[in-house]
């Protein structure tokens, strides 16, 4: 579903990614972990087609990132992106009208799972709404390929909560997931594989069960050892 | 491509605002304060035209900057929409504006001096002139366009690179706009008439500049479309 091969991303004066070759397989939910600056963000962005490799290749469903991948892709930035003018209501009539794999039934549930309050102007909204907000315009589509950054970053433990809860329970299983945080312990149990990266390179690549086994602790705690922290 | 466009729209709802509300503003008060309406009519345009040019070069720049500095680049980028449709939505809605204003500047003070009409000119002229200014005045749209979304591509020297092409570009006009305007030199110019008991003037605008600068300005929008997909954020 995710190839990259070689994939190498430098920023004037940064290498932010650095020869990353990997594959994840379709309907998997994998876990991207690594501190604040190890290219996670720029792995993300380099799938959506927001930023372009230096070297190497990137593809989503064999398909260079773009446009066309963002039909059946649904991405949720790091930071506040959404028309702090727009009613709530309105910026998710606007956000689904580009997609014809939105689910009214799936936003439904997910509209009170999180909390979503529709009448509200989006400036208006706490961080932590605004959070749930963004997670909700990805969460209620039908895509094939979830793209979620740090969606826990910075955000309350009630939200955290709430938006675990909305991860849980709007995926059906066939989705494939990059679920990117360094904030591990909350979200560990949802990985099927785990990706450490350090100083923008895969450090680990592994089964997240496989890994447990072999290290005898969670993966909060290879974290932890992986960083030093 | 609607829906951006509404949003384009729904973004510019205060200068919108704003330039109906200056335009009306300095029209009516030329009405009041002014004993001529002949001269107050067109004292108020060329008052308020000046501006207008920087105006629409700085908010060609303006609509795009703005998606930069408010993060939401982010959003629209995560859209499945091809780059010519967030170029034209953002040009359409500063030609707008643009065709907004003229039609404020020109069509208010044309109501105004009803029924006496002291310029003597028809309802038609009035339409020939707000079409003609309005779409000398995008012309220049796409040029600041064109040279801010290839600023983009340097994000540290943006600023710089922006003028540098900008400059370039003005050049490359300058240099091929006698051989884009004979490829237009057969199109009948625009005539305006203005009849009045006191004067009478029929001026016929030469449009194989403007056509010449219209094609100039397509080519710089179609590369700009197809360069904003390659653009990072």
């Amino acid at each position: 579903m995710i190839e990259a091969i070689e994939l190498t991303k430098i920023y004037p004066g940064v290498e932010a990614l650095s020869d990353v070759t990997l594959e994840i397989k379709k309907g998997s939910f994998v876990g991207l972990v690594g501190p604040n600056g190890s290219g996670k963000s720029t792995f993300l962005k380099l799938l959506m087609g927001m930023l372009r490799p230096t070297s190497g290749t990137v593809t989503i469903d064999y398909r260079k990132p773009g446009w066309k991948t963002r039909k059946f892709t649904a991405y949720v930035p790091e930071i506040d992106t959404l028309y702090s003018w727009m009613r709530v209501e309105e910026c998710i009539g606007w956000y689904s009208s580009y997609f014809n794999d939105w689910n009214k039934k799936k936003a439904e549930m997910l509209q009170s799972v999180l909390g979503i309050k529709r009448f509200r102007k989006v400036g208006e909204l706490s961080r932590g709404f605004r959070a749930r907000l963004r997670l909700f315009l990805a969460l209620s589509r039908d895509a094939k390929v979830f793209l979620l950054d740090e969606p826990l970053s910075g955000i309350d433990p009630a939200s955290r909560e709430r938006i675990e809860e909305a991860i849980v329970k709007s995926l059906e299983g066939n989705e494939t997931v990059i679920f990117s945080t360094h904030i591990v312990k909350e979200v560990e149990k949802l990985f099927d594989s785990v990706i450490f990266l350090k100083e923008g390179a895969v450090f680990l690549h592994r089964d997240a069960d496989e890994l447990r086994a072999e290290y005898g602790k969670g993966i909060e705690e290879i974290f932890r050892e992986v960083y030093n922290e | 491509m609607n829906n951006l466009f509404v949003k384009e729209l729904r973004d510019e709802m205060g200068w919108i605002i704003g330039i109906a509300g200056f335009v009306l503003g300095v029209n009516l008060l030329m009405y009041l304060f002014s004993g001529n309406r002949f001269i107050s009519s067109s004292v108020s345009l060329a008052i308020t035209s000046t501006p207008m040019y920087l105006y629409v070069f700085l908010k060609s720049i303006g609509v795009f900057k703005d998606e930069w500095d408010r993060n939401t680049i982010y959003t629209l980028f995560s859209l499945p929409i091809r780059g010519y449709e967030i170029v034209l939505t953002k040009i359409g809605v500063v030609v707008l504006e643009v065709f907004l204003y003229y039609t404020l500047a020109l069509f208010v003070p044309y109501i105004l001096t009803l029924p006496e009409n002291p310029l003597g000119i028809s309802l038609y002229e009035v339409i020939k002139m707000i079409v003609f200014f309005s779409m000398t005045a995008s012309l220049i749209i796409p040029f600041p366009v064109f040279a801010y979304i290839v600023g983009r591509y340097s994000p540290k020297l943006k600023g710089l690179v922006t003028f540098g092409v900008l400059a370039g570009t003005g050049i490359l006009y300058g240099k091929i706009l006698p051989l884009l305007r004979q490829i237009f030199s057969t199109v009948p110019g625009v005539t305006i008439s203005i009849h009045t008991t006191e004067i009478e003037i029929s001026k016929t605008l030469p449009l194989d500049w403007f056509f010449a600068t219209l094609l100039f300005g397509l080519i710089l929008v179609y590369i700009s479309s197809l360069l904003i997909e390659k653009v990072e954020v």
